[in-house]
Order: structure tokens, then C-alpha cells, then sequence
């Protein structure tokens, strides 16, 4: 019986999409699922959040005599979540507010979305956050995805700008910790497969 | 007059006007036909018929009132 070496390369490339499920409070998701894949996501940056650790310093006759420092601490993740278009409903799933619908023979259709209010955003949405990127082979070749997940996430809705001759990308940036169900603030680990959710 | 309650928060645009749907919380009044429209699509609570049927009758009156009828 022995460890095997891990099953793929970890050569990951490029982003194919986020999905988000909505959580009650407690880290559980909501019933029904609520699940929405965002299928344009074109960056998705991940800065960890360090809790520096206290240094102190003993000095005494001209000289350093002693130095302590606490380690730092990474206690979550800030994701930059960059989106190709703007879509309402991630944007509500994610931030909060409200989607303006049309009635269309027996369906509505969303037409927009509204920005939460100042006492909305005292209470943001929360979710899980499923970002997968591709996993290349040493010859170039997709072999599985790798998912990373942030299983307890709040977004505040970003900048964009509005500029001639360029796209709009909105941005939101969303903070990630450890759920209160328990575990690391983020995981990464091999898939084979994309969920349907960004299929499609 | 028949008020529900709004399951969603949403913005619904109906015929150049807008109603404002917030959770947990009565709906604005509104054309019988787009009521209608939001019970069925889960944006707005199910009328819960009582054992006398008043609130099938009420919704019946409403509808003869728009010029609607209830098989529409």
C-alpha cells in the first residue's frame, strides 16, 4: 500500500467559468438549490488575506538583543471576479439587489437589475463559489479542470467603466472565509468534467 | 380586493408601469392578469382558498370586474 502521485498535472491554464450556490446564514445551501453557472468569467483573481503576526524587538545598550514574531495567518481569500457581460442574474445572486422582469406570455424575462439598497447591503447574499480552470498535459492537452472552491462568500458589487472603443467588464469583489459547517477558507482539487451548470 | 404576499424581491414591468415586489411583504395592487401571471411563475404566494371559497370568489368578481374570466 503506498501514496500515489496525484492524478494530474496541476498545469492550469485560462478560466472556464464560476458557479454559485446560494447559502442560508449557517453555510448550508438554500432549499430549494438555488445554483447559477457564470459562463463568462474572464478573470478571476485570488489575493489571500493575511493576519500579520506581532513582531517585537528587545534593544539594550546600542544593540538588538532578542526578536519575536508571531507567525501570519491567512484567514480567507478576496476574489476579484471579473465578468465578459453583464449578467443580471449572477449579479443578484452575488451581490444582492433586485432583477427587473418583463411579462412575456405565460414567463417573465429579465431585462435588468437593480443595485441593493444602502439597508440591503447591511445583509449581503451568501455563497459558494465553484471557479474552474482548465488542467493541460505536458503536451498541451486539456486533461480535466481543477475547482476551486470558497464555500462561504459576501460580494459587494464593483467598478466598470464605460469607455469608447473598449468592452464594459464589470467587477466584483467578493470575500471568502471559512464556513461555519468547517474547513479551510478555499480548496483546489481535480475534476474530470465541467458541472452542467457552464455546459451548454 | 385581493392582496398576496411577494415570495421575491423583484422590479416587474407590465404594460409601461412598474410594481415593486419585496419578500415577505404585500404585493401592490395590480392588473388581475399579471397577478395571475406572478402566482404561476412563483413570484407571489398562492391564494389559499378557504373553506367557503370567498377568496375564489373575490378573485371571480375581480376578474368580471377587468373584463377577464376565470378560464382565461
Amino acid at each position: 500500500m503506498a501514496q500515489l502521485p496525484q492524478n494530474k498535472t496541476g498545469y492550469i491554464r485560462g478560466v472556464r467559468g464560476v458557479v454559485v450556490t446560494a447559502l442560508e446564514e449557517d453555510g448550508t445551501p438554500k432549499t430549494p438549490e438555488e445554483l447559477y453557472g457564470i459562463k463568462t468569467a474572464q478573470e478571476v483573481g485570488v489575493s489571500v488575506q493575511i493576519e500579520s503576526g506581532e513582531e517585537d524587538i528587545l534593544r539594550g545598550g546600542d544593540k538588538l538583543l532578542a526578536r519575536i514574531k508571531e507567525h501570519d495567518t491567512v484567514v480567507g481569500a478576496e476574489l476579484s471576479l471579473k465578468n465578459a457581460r453583464f449578467d443580471a442574474k449572477a449579479m443578484e445572486m452575488i451581490a444582492g439587489g433586485t432583477l427587473i422582469e418583463e411579462a412575456e406570455g405565460e414567463d417573465t424575462r429579465i431585462v435588468g437589475w437593480e443595485a441593493p439598497t444602502i439597508e440591503e447591503q447591511q445583509v449581503p447574499p451568501i455563497f459558494k463559489a465553484e471557479v474552474y480552470a482548465a488542467n493541460f498535459s505536458a503536451g498541451g492537452v486539456i486533461d480535466g479542470f481543477v475547482k476551486y472552491s470558497f464555500p462561504y462568500c459576501k460580494a459587494t458589487f464593483g467598478n466598470e467603466s464605460l469607455q469608447d472603443q473598449s468592452w464594459a467588464i464589470p467587477e466584483m469583489k467578493v470575500d471568502c472565509t471559512e464556513s461555519p459547517l468547517g474547513g479551510g477558507a478555499y480548496r483546489k482539487e481535480f475534476v474530470s468534467s465541467l458541472p452542467t451548470e457552464l455546459i451548454s | 380586493m385581493i392582496t398576496l404576499k411577494a415570495l421575491v424581491n423583484r422590479i416587474v414591468k407590465h404594460k409601461g408601469r412598474e410594481y415593486r415586489l419585496k419578500r415577505e411583504e404585500e404585493a401592490p395592487q395590480m392588473p388581475t392578469e399579471l397577478r395571475r401571471l406572478l402566482v404561476d411563475v412563483g413570484r407571489l404566494e398562492k391564494p389559499i382558498e378557504s373553506k367557503t371559497g370567498k377568496i375564489q370568489k373575490l378573485l371571480m368578481k375581480e376578474e368580471e370586474s377587468d373584463g377577464t374570466t376565470a378560464s382565461e
